[in-house]
């Protein structure tokens, strides 16, 4: 059984529809990357498949390990395993991170059944984790992301997905912002998961092929006006950089 | 100054101030009989103010200027056990239990250089010195109605060089008797270099239409430091009116913390006047209120002498039909060059029919001064609620998570851990 099967979707911001019909299907331990140009949908399809409110879905479906994702409450999909890496993080003064993290990791572990984690074996996996991330763990006794740099934000981001252990991660433009240091951490964190646990799934979502040299994809999908006008393996990624967006701007419906 | 009053029945205040005059029965000119005359003139000339007056345009006396109170008729009993269910938590320290206006003093042995008393008795010329010095009846109706009303008064001084490392808790409870009125009246007294943390916890347990009016004078001497904690949790028909007068001395510190939770409409009026160089003064609040409550806060921070600062934060998280008012005036006169003066409110509105009325009022004839002020008003952010619910949080964790987040910058300054405790258990309350 695939992992997420999105089928014909259509979706719908404030009347203006940017998903129009959008097709595509993840295996257990694939990774996918959707390309495309700006307003094409991407972060639109990160946002659906997450649960954020303000997109209407018109037609079509998406299902999740044999569920109706997007019958999910945001917090539901997120317990049972879907992951969205943000594209920019929130700031949230006053929570202190370390709390954060284990209120979901055992909102999340409770959902799967499985007990609380004890104050110290916390510790100890945030530590490892920390570690593969080369995050600094006095951040975490900060509020969540306030005053972080961006490359920390995103480290963050990374670092919470290897502590909640998802089956499927979004990481919706994970590469903007970040200098080339902070990208190869970012990228050898999420390599160093995909090594332990061969069944996880990956759609990354980006404007530039840069980050696909590091996370190297088993398809690459070009999203264009709401639509996969192309899916190919990762040469896809390297055609893209040499010759753009544009000569997919054709297939492109938007007046 | 506008005179704006409210109609009430003259004849019948008349009537109850010759009543409880009888009852403070003093034999001569004392002091006391003295202020409660004084009170009473001035209320008389005074009134309830209208909403016609600036200063009370958002909350409006009408329904108590029309209501004959009077005073309990039964003597209510409160022990400990019931105090603690009504607060949440049990406060540690030295408590003195106020019933309807009536203190009870504690008989226990009291660390060195500390002195709890009844003023009537007029057996402590440190305190009688002082008493009604502070708070002044002849511009302000609550002065003056507490002044003319009040059956006891509770002295609290903290001698010169002494600290005090337990809270003092006034416990102030009611009967709730329908229509029933108190005057609870309180002096605090903080010697040369001492210390003294005061909390006031006022409670009520019934919905009965009931009128509470306080006063506390405050007075802090050369380099002594005083937090003064006002918790309001009075019951549902409850109209709280507060006034805290303090005068501050040469490099003292006061910081007020005045907690609204619980009453149906609530004034918390806190007037410091910073009477030295070097002071330090901090007025923190936050509101949590919901259905038809109404909560107004207001502060008049006077700065006389140079070089001090003041940094003033009231929060407020607004519910239901909840109304909140804040207004802050800041004076800074001539003399008071170098003044350092923050102000700032923030409000969250839980739902479309709450509402705040924020008003920032400088008043500054110094010409070498930094006052700065913001109002913020808004929901909870959604995209802060999403990050979290997106992480496994379910929504009504993620919003109390959020929710805690926001008075975190008032309550993480509470000198009582039993307080941060009881607003903790406040907004998993008031969110369930």
């Amino acid at each position: 059984m695939a992992l997420l099967e999105i089928k014909n979707l259509h979706a719908k911001v404030e009347d203006k529809e940017i998903l129009k019909g959008l097709n595509l299907t993840i295996n257990p331990g694939e990774v996918h990357a959707i390309m495309g140009p700006n307003g094409s949908g991407k972060s639109t399809l990160a946002n659906v498949l997450s649960g954020r409110d303000g997109y209407e879905i018109t037609g079509g479906s998406v299902s999740y390990m044999g569920k109706d994702l997007l019958e999910m409450d945001p917090e539901e999909r997120a317990q049972e395993g879907v992951f969205l890496a943000f594209q920019y993080p929130v700031e949230l003064p006053g929570v202190v991170g370390s709390y954060f993290l284990r209120t979901a990791l055992n909102a999340v572990r409770e959902h799967r059944g499985q007990p609380a984690l004890k104050l110290r074996e916390f510790d100890e996996l945030v530590k490892e984790k920390a570690k593969l991330l080369q995050l600094d763990e006095s951040l975490l006794k900060r509020a969540v992301n306030e005053g972080f740099s961006g490359g920390e934000k995103k480290r963050n981001e990374i670092f919470q997905m290897a502590l909640l252990n998802p089956n499927l991660c979004l990481l919706d433009e994970t590469d903007s912002g970040l200098d080339i240091d902070a990208l190869q951490i970012v990228s050898h964190g999420v390599n160093t998961l995909k090594k332990q646990d061969a069944s996880k799934s990956f759609l990354v979502i980006t404007h530039y092929q840069r980050l696909l040299n590091y996370i190297v994809p088993d398809f690459v999908h070009v999203l264009v006006g709401g639509k996969i006008v192309k899916s190919g393996g990762k040469e896809l990624a390297l055609e893209l950089e040499k010759q753009g967006y544009a000569i997919f701007k054709e297939n492109d419906t938007r007046a | 100054m506008t005179t704006a009053v409210i109609p009430h029945n003259k004849s019948w205040y008349d009537e109850a101030f010759k009543k409880l005059s009888a009852v403070v029965a003093l034999n001569s000119k004392t002091s006391i009989q003295k202020i409660k005359e004084d009170g009473f003139a001035n209320f008389v000339k005074l009134g309830f103010p209208s909403t016609k007056n600036e200063e009370w345009k958002y909350t409006d006396l009408g329904p108590i200027a029309k209501t004959d109170y009077s005073k309990t008729t039964h003597q209510a009993n409160f022990d400990q056990e019931a105090i603690n269910k009504l607060l949440g938590v049990e406060l540690s320290g030295i408590a003195i239990l106020v019933v309807d206006g009536k203190a009870q003093i504690p008989g226990g042995k009291l660390p060195a250089g500390l002195k709890i008393a009844s003023i009537m008795s007029e057996t402590d010329p440190s305190m009688v010195a002082t008493f009604g010095q502070i708070a002044d009846s002849t511009k302000n109706s609550l002065v003056a109605l507490n002044c003319a009303f009040f059956e006891d008064a509770v002295g609290i001084e903290v001698e010169k060089d002494v600290h005090i490392d337990q809270a003092i808790n006034l416990i102030v409870v009611n009967s709730g008797e329908e229509n029933s009125f108190r005057f609870p009246r309180f002096l605090i007294k903080v010697g040369t270099n001492a210390s003294l943390v005061v909390t006031e916890t006022h409670l009520g347990a019934t919905a009965s239409n009931t009128l509470s009016v306080s006063v506390t004078e405050v007075e802090v001497a050369e380099k002594g430091r005083c937090e003064h904690i006002k918790t309001i949790l009075e019951g549902d028909g409850t109209t709280h009116l507060g006034h805290f007068a303090v005068r501050m001395a040469e490099s003292s510190f006061y910081r007020s913390h005045c907690l609204s939770f619980g009453g149906k409409t609530i004034r918390s009026e806190i007037c410091p006047t910073l009477n030295g160089e070097n002071i330090e003064c901090h007025l923190q609040g936050l509101t949590v209120i919901g259905g038809n409550q109404h909560v107004d806060n207001h502060t008049v921070l006077d700065h006389a002498k140079p070089n001090c600062h003041s940094d003033e934060m009231y929060k407020g998280i607004y519910d239901g039909k909840s109304s909140g008012v804040f207004s802050g005036t800041i004076i800074v006169r001539k003399d008071a060059q170098k003044t350092d003066a923050i102000q700032s409110n923030r409000a969250i509105l839980l739902s479309d029919t709450a509402k705040i009325e924020s008003r920032p009022c400088l008043k500054i004839w110094a010409d070498d001064v930094k006052c700065t002020h913001g109002a913020t008003v808004g929901q909870l952010d959604e995209d802060s609620l999403f990050y979290l619910r997106a992480r496994g949080i379910p929504a009504e964790t993620a919003k109390k998570m959020l929710l805690q987040a926001f008075v975190a910058e008032v309550t993480d300054k509470l000198p009582v851990p039993e307080l941060q405790k009881a607003v903790e258990l406040k907004l998993l309350r008031s969110q369930s």
